[in-house]
């Protein structure tokens, strides 16, 4: 995530660069070629122009607001988890009565945090989960398809353990379980923002209208900008590259990329407050932006 | 007293977008071997403090002090001279170096902080470019590919490819591509090994003492579209090749080298690296310093949290 005002021009070029590139060199030979060359054919009229360019910022609109409401809703849920990992600490630790269990889910549960980052991230979770967890559990969950969805069950089990042993009644049980629910719905409505892309049509529509109305720009301004097309065609370009990107840029904010939900930053929080609540002095610093951008 | 080592790994960090995408592969090897972890990013004492630089530093990879040993470092520039500093104390056996953000623009008499590491270190270096795939960098790696060039025969980076292969229980793949022969061509050296049966034996000849059988992939031709191609064949996850770039890449900059345009990370080991240390230890992230650190101490304390309390082992 993004956290720094000013964007470093050397982060922006590579983005647009190719792109950019072609159209500008495409706007050069056609203003040098209606110049030098008198072809006064190539114009066009600016009026078809203009209305495919606001159809077209309608349409960019459009998916830039789908693509911000999955950027959007990805970090509500992560709020969501950092909320529920509070709470479910809160009800372990105060609704069952004395057991060193409580300790133990308390760790599985910051266990499942990092298991859940990992699991959006693709990136392999057992060298952080060996920090919680026994080589055994670690073991069971290798064969897991899903590893969060192998540590709930982990939990669930603990849980009812304390449940037979006595050291929580019906009632607590059930609020705490709740807590388990939501935990299980964060990480199925993450799991449905990642392996559900956004509708390729948004991809591929979006791009194709770009490409075929930045190449038409130079035409209609040729006749009245003449070599000074390039410069107004590729700014008018850039305009909507950029906003074609933007929204591929944050559509899929899983990736581990800087326009990701800033997760890792959120694993620490909760870490660090999971610990705290288990009375542990020493807890791990937090994780600040690095360069403006927070991973 | 066994003489498998952990993979000492130095990670050079300029907080790049290449780098972030590195972690997946970085937290695979950690968890495939025993690795010890360095990050080091070199500040600029001019735009930044060594606090700040230091505070950047802890904060990127977090999920590293979660391993067993991970270590952190903000050393002044230029970064030959950091790296060198480093290696003074903390000798390592690999050195992880993302391409950084590119601008896509000619770099004229810029060479490759890459192949100056692989010159003046002599360590292998694990990259990636921008064609990297990411699914790539986070999956287990069951695929090692190892590319033997066939003009310069050079074969110091199979020992390494062949040991990474068997301790991370992966298949090995041997990359070769044969020059055409036209007419007009003058072969200099072995005209036999052209002939493809020839070089699949000559392959398998110098893994003779591997512990793993490899596969032997020949192509005909020997630039990138040939390596790219056997790598899809294979379904490499990370390929090894030997260190030495044109030199039309290395000071102009504007081409990639092979390593940069595959589609996996790739593993450079220079011509004449000889690393008895590569001998690599499996297992979890565990190794030992020579004092245990606090996130050691802390493993322990929760397994025998666990041992007591639940039954577990």
């Amino acid at each position: 995530m993004i956290v720094r005002n000013h964007l470093p021009l050397g982060r922006l070029w590579p983005q647009v660069s190719k792109r950019l590139s072609l159209v500008l060199a495409f706007d050069i030979a056609v203003a040098f070629v209606y110049t030098y060359f008198g072809l006064a054919w190539l114009s066009l009229p600016t009026l078809p122009l203009s209305m495919i360019g606001g159809a077209l910022s309608v349409f960019l609109a459009f998916r830039n607001n789908s693509a911000y409401d999955r950027w959007w809703e990805a970090r509500t849920l992560w709020g969501s988890l950092v909320n529920t990992s509070r709470t479910f600490a809160r009800q372990v630790l105060t609704l069952a009565d004395e057991d060193p269990l409580r300790e133990r889910l308390v760790e599985l549960q910051i266990g499942y945090v990092h298991a859940l980052r990992c699991h959006l991230r693709k990136q392999n979770p057992f060298p952080e989960l060996s920090r919680w967890l026994p080589p055994a559990m670690v073991d069971f969950l290798r064969t897991q398809k899903n590893v969060p969805a192998g540590i709930l069950m982990i939990k669930a089990r603990t849980l009812r353990k304390l449940f037979d042993t006595g050291r929580l009644d019906s009632y607590r049980f059930a609020a705490i379980d709740r807590s388990l629910s939501d935990l299980c719905n964060v990480q199925g409505a993450c799991e449905r923002i990642k392996n559900t892309p956004m509708p390729r049509q948004y991809e591929y529509f979006p791009r194709v209208l770009v490409g075929v109305y930045c190449l038409l720009l130079p035409f209609g301004l040729v006749e009245g900008l003449g070599m000074l097309t390039p410069l107004a065609s590729t700014l008018i370009s850039l305009i909507f590259v950029s906003l074609d990107t933007i929204g591929r840029d944050i559509e899929n904010p899983f990736e581990n990329t800087v326009h990701d939900t800033p997760m890792s930053t959120l694993s620490r929080a909760i870490e660090i407050n999971l610990l705290q609540s288990l009375g542990e002095n020493t807890v791990p610093a937090e994780v600040r932006p690095v360069e403006g951008f927070s991973y | 007293m066994s003489t498998q080592h952990p993979l000492d790994i130095l990670f050079l960090t300029n907080f790049s977008d290449s780098c972030f995408r590195a972690v997946p592969a970085i937290a695979q090897m950690a968890d495939a071997l025993k690795v010890r972890l360095s990050i080091l990013h070199a500040y600029d004492p001019a735009h930044t403090t060594q606090s700040a630089a230091q505070a950047h530093v802890d904060s990127f990879f977090p999920e590293a002090d979660s391993y067993a040993t991970c270590r952190r470092f903000a050393i002044r520039r230029p970064l030959l001279d950091a790296v060198r500093r480093h290696l003074d104390s903390w000798p390592v056996s690999l050195i992880v170096a993302p391409a950084s953000g590119s601008l896509r623009l000619p770099r004229l008499g810029e060479r490759s902080l890459r192949s100056r590491l692989l010159s003046e270190y002599g360590l292998p270096v694990w990259t990636m470019g921008r064609r990297t795939q990411a699914a790539k960098l986070g999956q287990r790696v069951e695929n090692v590919a190892c590319w033997v060039d066939f003009r310069s025969g050079a074969t110091s980076h199979l020992p390494f490819a062949i040991d990474y292969a068997h301790k991370v229980n992966a298949k090995l793949h041997l990359l070769r591509g044969l020059p055409d022969v036209e007419e007009s061509a003058v072969l200099l050296g072995n005209h036999g090994a052209v002939e493809p049966r020839r070089a699949t034996r000559e392959l398998l000849q110098l893994c003779s003492k591997s512990p793993i059988a490899p596969e032997v992939h020949i192509a005909s031709g020997e630039g990138r579209r040939e390596l790219n191609g056997m790598l899809r064949k294979c379904n490499a996850d990370v390929v090894f090749l030997h260190g030495e770039e044109p030199w039309l890449t290395r000071w102009f900059g504007l081409g990639a080298g092979l390593g940069d345009s595959a589609f996996c990370p790739a593993v450079y080991v220079k011509r004449e690296t000889d690393l008895p240390s590569w001998n690599l230890e499996t297992g979890h992230a565990q190794a030992r310093w020579e004092k245990p650190n606090v996130t050691e101490q802390a493993i322990v304390a929760t397994r025998q949290r666990w041992v007591a309390e639940l039954g577990l082992q």
